[in-house]
């Protein structure tokens, strides 16, 4: 892990500390996380939204707790925990007034929510697509189109470069370059991100 | 040899990687790259691991199609609403049936219910039958406005319009009969072509704006407008616009807590978000938003960051275009910006409009001369309009922002000064009778109030502006609301009353049913007491309100949304 800045410069801290921006920057990077989770647990979209206000009420209130706790989770394992409770809430709730159909979805949802182990697994899974989605848009929003092109339709898409530099209209060895330099920044923005969370991996 | 060492040098390839190689040494490194395989693996893996890429190909790849993704894409592990309603069928081939129809398979899930592909047997055709959500067809009212939506918009009948055959009920589910269309929605192409070329969006948008104006001629609003909604017809690509009217129909107010809300924020139009007014120019706006998206790969507004303070509320204009899209010519960006004018007054008239002009630079650019477009006299003409409006727009958005301000900034004055309770009774004693009309309220105010207002420094304010706010799920589906927009207010007015502990009440409306949108602020929005802050911020607005002892009543006329009249706040906080 590289070196980040102090654990009182982090995100979390200066949420913690109702530093100017920082709740608004937390949403940002972490909400898609939260969302794309629930999406997965089955939720639509104005449930979803419920359920990850309930969670980012819940991390406002409990986030002050969540730092002094000498022995505290990573966050991650801890924003996980607030979710996955307010997650079961929800189905709870719902459970006690089902809708008029779909009562055998609910049960199973409902017992889909006990399953701790998929949870977090895919809990892991929507988290760092997040954080790359993050850290995409970060460095797509900083590099020109045809090097991020490059990038992606090499990278991501899979295509052999010899085509996309004739797509692009660009050396091939232009290409490997771009997307290097990509990856590299990538790379670049993952790390500030780790740092923004020094306890978690990314 | 010794050159192709110093090649493999990793400092140098560093060099590359950071821009910082010279010209002539830059050459010389693609050179040495295209000469082996091994080579390229060197400066991958200086890069990054193997492990960030292989997770790069992985994580990244659903990422393009994100802003719309949630309400146009099925995910795999997302449970599918089991199709009960079927009758089981003994003809092979068919999954179920529907009336007289033979249900091949089901083609899409949305909020509103689910999308069928169907034969009809007796005209031997194969169509599209799309059945409202039992969730929102349990409801008489809303099933009743979808029936009388779809049959409106059966009514349509244009080529640039998905044409509705038959509306149905069976058993008190109420479903569409469609023409069937083969081919990809314009956010499918959107995710896989964008940015797309000039000639294409003017095709596409010209297309929309045809069958805009045949319903708008009918008296239909479509109100969804997205490219999810504009199928593109394989092989010709001919565009036909989906769902018309579908959109208000599904949004069901009684339904909040088990949640079919309609309509994508991001393509949403200001009025939208508050009003229930809405008529033909919404559209316009949603028009603009799609155009926006087809020549950026982008929607406009993208709510991914969940608008997270009040001062987002107070709009921004989008991205300029011409940051994310150089190529796109400059009369293109000017329409679509006066597409996107926040007041719908400031938009164009008609849909006819849109398509005339989108016709005129498509033909420009298929003369032999294509770059006078923006140089013709109808682009010169608009560039000024489109100024002057953008002028008025960045003036309204900065009032915006500083009523939001002075609202902020009055909750903390009140913080400082704790006559909460002392105010709520000094407003009690003075309206005992809930009787009031605006005047006489105003007349109670000290003339100074908003000067005094206006004399407070942000800076005083600063700290409440990074507590936590959370907006309630409304918020996120809409778009952020109009600068003039009295709800702006009616949110400041709610949060200060929860975070008083006043009870609060806003004449219910009719006109409720159906809004499109609703936002409501969660109590965290101000978390600070301000008893004072509500009557210095109601009366300088004129705001007629009024207090007994059940609470306070703000009058639905002066808050001039009747839609959003209707109280939709979870639960009082413990």
């Amino acid at each position: 892990m590289p070196d980040g800045p102090p654990t009182s410069q982090t995100l979390i801290a200066r949420v913690q500390q109702r530093e100017e921006g920082a709740w608004s920057r937390f949403i940002e990077v972490y909400g898609p996380a939260i969302q794309a989770f629930l999406r997965a647990k089955g939720l639509q979209d104005a449930d979803l939204h419920d359920v990850s206000q309930e969670v980012l009420r819940g991390v406002a209130k409990g986030i002050v707790d969540w730092m002094k706790d000498e022995r505290r989770a990573t966050f991650r394992t801890w924003l996980f925990t607030i979710t996955r409770r307010r997650l079961t809430d929800f189905w709870r709730r719902r459970q006690r007034h089902p809708p008029a159909t779909g009562d055998s979805d609910v049960q199973r949802q409902l017992e889909a929510v006990e399953d701790y182990r998929t949870d977090i697994d895919i809990w892991h899974l929507e988290w760092e697509r997040r954080l790359f989605h993050y850290a995409a848009q970060q460095v797509e929003h900083d590099v020109d189109r045809s090097t991020w092109r490059a990038f992606w339709l090499t990278a991501v898409d899979g295509r052999s470069p010899t085509e996309v530099a004739r797509e692009l209209d660009i050396r091939v060895g232009s290409v490997y370059v771009a997307r290097s330099r990509v990856m590299n920044r990538l790379r670049d923005e993952l790390r500030k991100l780790e740092a923004e969370n020094p306890r978690d991996e990314v | 040899m010794n050159n192709r060492d110093s090649l493999l040098d990793s400092e140098r390839l560093r060099k590359l990687l950071a821009g910082e190689l010279s010209e002539p040494e830059h050459a010389e490194v693609l050179a040495w790259l295209e000469q082996s395989p091994e080579n390229q693996n060197v400066l991958d893996q200086l890069a990054a691991t193997p492990d960030l890429w292989e997770k790069a190909s992985r994580l990244l790849a659903n990422l393009p199609s994100q802003a719309d993704r949630a309400s146009t894409v099925q995910k795999p592990n997302q449970p599918q609403p089991p199709l009960s309603f079927l009758r089981a069928t003994n003809v092979s081939g068919f999954i179920g049936e529907l009336g007289h129809y033979r249900i091949i398979e089901r083609i899409g899930s949305g909020g509103m219910g689910v999308v069928l592909k169907a034969m009809d047997p007796a005209l031997n055709r194969i169509v599209a039958i799309k059945v409202l959500s039992p969730l929102v067809a349990e409801q008489p009212v809303s099933r009743r406005r979808f029936l009388r939506e779809a049959q409106a918009a059966a009514a349509i009948n244009h080529e640039h319009v998905v044409r509705i055959y038959a509306v149905e009920e069976e058993q008190r589910l109420p479903y569409l009969v469609m023409e069937f269309v083969a081919g990809l929605t314009l956010q499918q192409k959107i995710d896989r072509d964008a940015p797309l070329e000039l000639r294409e969006i003017l095709r596409i948008g010209m297309q929309i704006a045809a069958g805009l104006a045949a319903a708008h001629h009918q008296g239909v609003v479509h109100r969804d407008i997205k490219p999810a909604n504009v199928l593109l017809e394989n092989g010709i690509q001919r565009v036909k616009i989906t769902d018309f009217g579908l959109a208000r129909s599904s949004e069901v107010p009684a339904l909040t807590e088990s949640g079919m809300v309609a309509g994508t924020p991001e393509y949403m139009a200001p009025e939208q978000t508050h009003d229930g007014n809405v008529d033909f120019r919404a559209d316009l706006f949603s028009l603009g938003s799609v155009l926006y998206a087809m020549c950026t790969g982008k929607s406009p507004f993208r709510m991914g960051s969940v608008a997270s303070t009040l001062r987002e509320v107070a709009e921004k204009p989008p991205r300029p275009i011409s940051e994310l899209n150089p190529e796109v010519p400059e009369w293109l960006i000017q329409m679509i910006g006066r597409l996107h004018a926040k007041r719908a007054e400031d938009r164009f008239q008609s849909a006819a409009d849109v398509e005339r002009e989108l016709a005129a630079g498509l033909s420009n650019l298929q003369r032999p001369v294509s770059n006078m477009c923006d140089r013709d006299s109808a682009g010169v003409r608009c560039e000024h309009r489109y100024r002057r409006n953008w002028l008025r727009a960045a003036l309204l958005a900065t009032g915006g922002a500083l009523l939001i301000t002075v609202a902020i900034v009055l909750a903390s004055i009140a913080h400082r000064g704790s006559r909460v309770t002392g105010v709520y009774d000094a407003m009690s004693r003075s309206n005992p009778n809930n009787a009031g009309k605006a005047e006489s309220r105003v007349d109670g105010l000290s003339p100074d109030t908003s000067r005094r207002t206006a004399a407070v420094t942000p800076n005083q304010g600063g700290a409440d502006l990074s507590l936590p706010i959370t907006l309630r799920r409304p918020y996120d589906k809409c778009y952020p609301a109009a600068p003039t927009d009295r709800i702006s207010v009616q949110y400041a007015v709610m949060a200060i009353c929860r975070n008083v502990g006043i009870p609060f009440q806003f004449e219910k409306s009719k006109a409720a049913a159906g809004d499109a949108c609703r936002r409501w602020v969660y109590p965290d929005f101000l978390d600070v007491p301000a008893g004072e802050a509500l009557r210095e911020l109601l009366t300088p607005l004129g705001l007629a309100y009024s207090v007994d002892e059940q609470g306070l009543f703000i009058e639905p006329s002066a808050m001039k949304t009747d839609a959003a009249t209707r109280l939709d706040l979870p639960a009082a906080r413990p």
